[in-house]
């Protein structure tokens, strides 16, 4: 029965990393809980991954495998400087909900 | 020589900003006579009987783009050089008193201001005219806002933008004009003289016609300076809120910037644009001179009453310009050196009693001739030339632009009449209103005295310039011949050549 | 294995070496202290010291040549030298400001030198590179850097917050960058830019997935150059930064942005894409027309000097206009590159000034502090008055030239509705130009203005006022130098 659905291409991945790239980027947007942002960042980086892996799969190049070694250190260290962006925040605000940044504004 | 004219006011500026204040004003006003005398170079060695650009200097400035320092000076423009480095010391003289606060930061505008304006004229290249012209826009903007009245710092901004709204599209004409020297001439140049050589293509009728379009680029540059009507609003707010000496080089000068373009760039350059457009100029300068002098009549401030004189007069400028004929010619250049002399003694007389009374408003003046009665003199003289008034310069410009405009549409050589008769009306009735008749509120609480010895000297040379242009017009008419019948004979292919050797 | 890191390339990338290490030295010291923080001139003794060794060794380079390193992942030819040098420069003069400025010099210098020059690593190697790997390394290099520092102020709200806006826009920005560069890798099966270049005419033009890639891209970094509509975080973020931060944010990240988007044009990436020729028109003339509008509302100086900013990069982005109708302009590159030079030197010079007013750490500088500034600091006023000209682009400044440069070039491609609203931007800006200078000279102040004893700003300050000058007149050899060497 499952061969029935098709042989999984390269256009099942790249719909998947799209997909997940635009929940990620709606989650940066709408969302309002700093921590659920970060998430949604690193997901949208990770779908990327997905593209660059799809890519490379099928093109036969390795390319596309180096890259996802890079974006990997690079999330990490993003992620790493945005979980301290956030602690310095929720030690002035005791919260970490964007509802209060008001301060600049004008 | 003329580097030397040019620049001279720049090391000045730069060396009043470290003397002393005590030494500023004698420092400056020595340094306006001596530049005065150089510029007198131009004149005593000036060749009438040539077309051709003099003195010409001429050194690659940035050649990536063929922009070079090229300056030269003909006929058209040597009078108002030397009108520039005349109106100069008489303004120091007359800011004397007047100006006491931060008299170095004054000084260095006025001497940088003048090195923009006699920038503006003596240039041959498009981009380094438009550079002068965009620099005398800081100066001014500083003196009226540092030293002018309550609404200064409006009036400041609102001269300022308004000017380079016009300027920017000249840029852009300026710029289009240098790529078409790129494909005509083979190389890109703002050479001036290059440009006059360009086949500049014109469209009838179409809205992309590109001649049109860049005439009128660089026509309303040069219109908001003037000012025409209707671009002339900012006039009334900067003179109303100048100092004196901000108001006279206004006047005296800078307004001349914008018919001095019409005549160097606007109309040489489009000769086919000019043709279709001159009955619209004419009716705009038609306009201005009505409306100018009819808004004139109702100005309860003297000031403000002197500047919408100044609209009506540049109209006058202008239509003789736009007839585009010897006499029209002519007599806009002299009317040229005429406002600048008249005006400007209008504005330092009036800044003289505003030094006294400090109120301008008319209803508060009346019977002053009894109080100041050379003043008075100095005063009548002074408006007998603004009106024309035979035996002043001003007849002399006004005759021939009328003469020149009667040749060339006699519809607008009758309102233009109207205009000269409404002229006499305003000033004739502010002079009564304010000179003659009852003693009026001033009169009677102000102890009030004539005019001292410095006001005494400004106004003599003055009322002396007067009446030599008036009486024997043919000293300064001689240098502008040559190159005016010049202009008017080959509008349509319009060239100079340089001199060489001096 | 064939080692393909040869001697040739560690010369190449000395440069970036040699700031690696000297960024750890202070931070070295400092541990080796007792987490002592050392004195702020002492570090600064040693940035310097990097720095100028790391500008000097691109000038082992000869002029016209094209060196290409670490297999030609980074590309070091005549536009890239000019503009690492000048990222050094800019870097040197922030660290000046940042020495003297109260929020920045405190305990923690030490870590900013190390993310300042982190930064300028990032830079550098997105001005180099050649390849898109590379560029998103350089690329994220030079953005966390950044959060970081926008954070490291003592001034502790709004900084933080700044920070974090910037940092959740700027992430957002290079996911989406970093998914264009993978939608082009799987379109053309390279990551290497010139490669890329030479199939973009052939097969790509048609390909969906190239071009959604390539837009992507574009977005990306249009979003670090604050390019409408990605526009919005820059006035959040220059006020909240540390002002020595904004001076560096504002011309180098820009001016490494550009570089590499000279790059990417010049190498006809985008060649015969009409819709993105389109676009930019269209973005460039909304940047200039928000950036200029948005600043005459404002009255906090560094929020005015942030819109500012954004109006110039419109117009710098013209001249990457002109690179993707016709990617071999010589004189579109030349204008480009000169702009930013004109552009940041007054920027920094700019900021400069608001950071010598900033006494306290929390006081913002507001238009109206420099009220009557004339009477008591007249050198200061002066300067201040020729920088905010120059941004209009009054002759005979630096900025006049720049933008006759960029403009010459759009009218040559008959670009002439993005031209004409180049220059009624200008006409607008003079209007908020001109109000400090108003300010300046025209105004009585409430009190006295008062500065912070800062010797090295002071340095950095006239040093640029002096370029403004000079180059201003001598414009073209500077356009000379840059049209040689490419």
């Amino acid at each position: 029965m499952l061969s029935s659905i098709g042989e999984i291409g390269l256009n099942h991945y790249l719909i998947l990393s799209a997909a997940l790239f635009c929940i990620g980027m709606f989650g940066v947007l709408m969302r309002k809980n700093a921590l659920v942002i970060l998430m949604s960042i690193e997901l949208m980086l990770n779908a990327v991954n997905i593209s660059f892996v799809a890519f490379s799969r099928y093109q036969n190049n390795l390319d596309g495998f180096v890259m996802v070694f890079f974006v990997m250190a690079v999330a990490a260290a993003e992620a790493a400087v945005g979980l301290a962006l956030a602690v310095a925040i929720f030690k002035r605000f005791r919260e970490i909900n964007i509802r209060f940044f008001e301060h600049l504004k004008g | 020589m003329i580097s030397l004219v040019l620049f001279f006011p720049l090391a000045i500026a730069l060396i009043l900003a470290f003397l002393p204040k005590y030494w500023v004003r004698p420092v400056a006003l020595f340094a306006s006579i001596l530049e005065f005398l150089f510029s007198l170079h131009f004149v005593y060695h000036f060749d009438k009987s040539t077309s051709a650009l003099q003195f010409v200097e001429q050194v690659a400035w940035i050649p990536q783009f063929g922009i070079s320092y090229f300056v030269g000076i003909d006929g058209i423009s040597i009078w108002l050089v030397i009108l520039s480095t005349f109106i100069l010391p008489i303004i120091i003289l007359a800011s004397w008193t007047s100006i006491d606060d931060k008299i170095k930061t004054f000084h260095i505008s006025l001497f940088v201001l003048l090195t923009a304006m006699l920038g503006s004229f003596v240039a041959m290249d498009a981009v380094l005219f438009y550079t002068f012209w965009e620099l005398s826009l800081i100066p001014m903007y500083l003196i009226v806002g540092v030293w002018g009245g309550p609404r200064r710092i409006y009036a400041s901004i609102k001269f300022f933008i308004y000017t380079m709204f016009g300027s920017v599209f000249m840029l852009l004409a300026l710029i289009s004009l240098m790529f078409m020297a790129e494909q005509q001439l083979g190389q890109m140049t703002s050479n001036l003289l290059s440009l006059y050589q360009l086949n500049i293509p014109y469209i009838e009728g179409a809205w992309g016609n590109p001649q049109a379009l860049m005439f009128l680029a660089f026509a309303l540059a040069f219109a908001i300076k003037v000012p025409m009507f209707p671009v002339h609003t900012w006039l009334p707010d900067a003179h109303t809120e100048a100092p004196t000496p901000g108001s006279v080089i206004l006047a005296g000068v800078m307004l001349k910037m914008g018919t001095y373009g019409f005549l160097r760039f606007a109309i040489p350059l489009f000769p086919e644009a000019v043709n279709e457009f001159t009955w619209f100029f004419m009716f705009l300068g038609v306009v201005g001179i009505i409306y100018g002098a009819l808004v004139a009549m109702v100005q309860p401030d003297i000031k403000k009453l002197v500047a919408y004189s100044s609209v009506s007069h540049m109209g006058y400028v202008v239509i003789g310009m736009f007839a585009l004929n010897a006499y029209g010619v002519t007599g806009s250049i002299y009317q040229m050196l005429n406002h600048g002399i008249s005006t400007g003694a209008l504005f330092i007389l009036v800044g003289m009693i505003y030094d006294r009374t400090h109120t301008r408003k008319i209803a508060d003046y009346g019977g002053l001739a009894k109080a100041m009665p050379i003043f008075t003199i100095a005063f009548i003289i002074i408006t007998m030339s603004s009106i024309a008034v035979p035996g002043t310069n001003g007849f002399i410009g006004e005759f021939l632009i009328l003469m020149g405009t009667f040749l060339s549409d006699k519809a607008m050589g009758v309102a233009a009449v109207v205009g000269v008769v409404l002229g006499a009306a305003y000033m004739l009735w502010m002079v009564k209103k304010v000179f003659f008749g009852e003693a009026g509120k001033v009169v009677k609480e102000t102890k009030l005295e004539d005019l001292n010895t410095r006001e005494l000297g400004i106004v003599t040379i003055l009322i002396i310039m007067v009446f030599w242009m008036g009486i024997y017009p043919k000293f300064f008419l001689d240098y502008t011949q040559v190159s005016v019948d010049h202009l008017v004979e080959n509008i349509s292919s319009y060239s100079l050549e340089v001199k060489v050797g001096e | 294995m064939e080692t393909i890191v040869g001697v040739k390339d560690l010369v190449l990338g000395a440069p970036l070496l040699v700031l690696f290490f000297i960024s750890i030295l202070p931070l070295t010291i400092k541990v080796l202290n007792n987490n002592k923080e050392q004195r702020p001139y002492a570090v600064l003794l040693q940035a310097w010291m990097g720095l100028i060794i790391a500008g000097s060794l691109y000038f082992l380079q000869s002029p016209d040549a094209v060196l290409g390193a670490f297999d030609t992942a980074l590309i070091f030819d005549g536009v890239n030298r000019w503009m690492s040098v000048f990222l050094i420069l800019i870097s040197g003069f922030c660290l000046f400001m940042s020495a003297d400025n109260i929020q920045t010099r405190g305990s923690q210098f030490s870590e900013h030198t190390f993310l300042v020059l982190s930064s300028l690593i990032g830079m550098l190697i997105m001005s180099a590179s050649s390849d898109l790997i590379v560029t998103f390394i350089g690329l994220e290099l030079m953005s966390i850097s950044l959060y970081v520092l926008v954070a490291l102020s003592k001034e502790q709200v709004i900084a933080k917050e700044a920070a974090f806006k910037y940092f959740i826009l700027g992430s957002l920005a290079s996911a989406i960058m970093l998914y264009g560069i993978a939608l082009m890798y799987g379109s053309s099966g390279t990551t290497y830019l010139p490669d890329i270049g030479r199939i973009v005419s052939e097969l790509l033009v048609e390909d969906v997935i190239y071009q959604i890639g390539s837009l992507l891209l574009l977005v990306g970094l249009l979003f670090k150059v604050s390019i409408f509509p990605f526009h919005a975080w820059t006035p959040d973020v220059y006020q909240g930064a540390p002002t020595p931060i904004t001076a560096f944010m504002s011309t180098g990240v820009k001016v490494a942005t550009f570089s590499f988007l000279i790059r990417l044009f010049s190498q006809g990436i985008y060649e015969g894409n009409d819709f993105i020729i389109q676009l930019l028109q269209v973005l460039i003339v909304l940047t200039i027309l928000v950036g200029n509008i948005g600043a005459i509302i404002q009255s906090n100086l560094k929020r005015m000097l942030s819109y500012s900013s954004i109006a110039h990069s419109g117009y710098v982005l013209i001249g990457i206009l002109v690179l993707a109708v016709n990617p071999r302009d010589g004189l579109a590159v030349a204008a480009v590159m000169f702009y930013l030079f004109a552009y940041a030197i007054v920027n920094i010079g700019s900021f400069g000034i608001v950071s010598l007013k900033e006494k306290d750490e929390n006081k913002t500088v507001f238009v109206n502090d420099l009220n009557g500034m004339a009477k008591t600091k007249p050198i200061t006023a002066l300067i201040f008055t020729v920088f905010m000209l120059s941004l209009t682009g009054i002759p005979p400044l630096i900025g006049f030239f720049g933008k006759l440069y960029l403009f010459s070039s759009a009218l040559q491609y008959e670009f002439y509705w993005v031209a004409m609203w180049g220059v009624i931007g200008s006409v607008i800006s003079v209007y908020y130009y001109l109000r400090p200078v108003v300010n300046m000279y025209m105004r009585e102040a409430d009190k006295d203005i008062e500065f912070a004893r800062q010797d090295l700003n002071t340095i950095g300050i006239g040093i640029c006022f002096l370029l403004v000058l000079l180059f201003g007149i001598l414009s073209s050899n500077v356009l000379n130098s840059i049209q040689v060497s490419l």
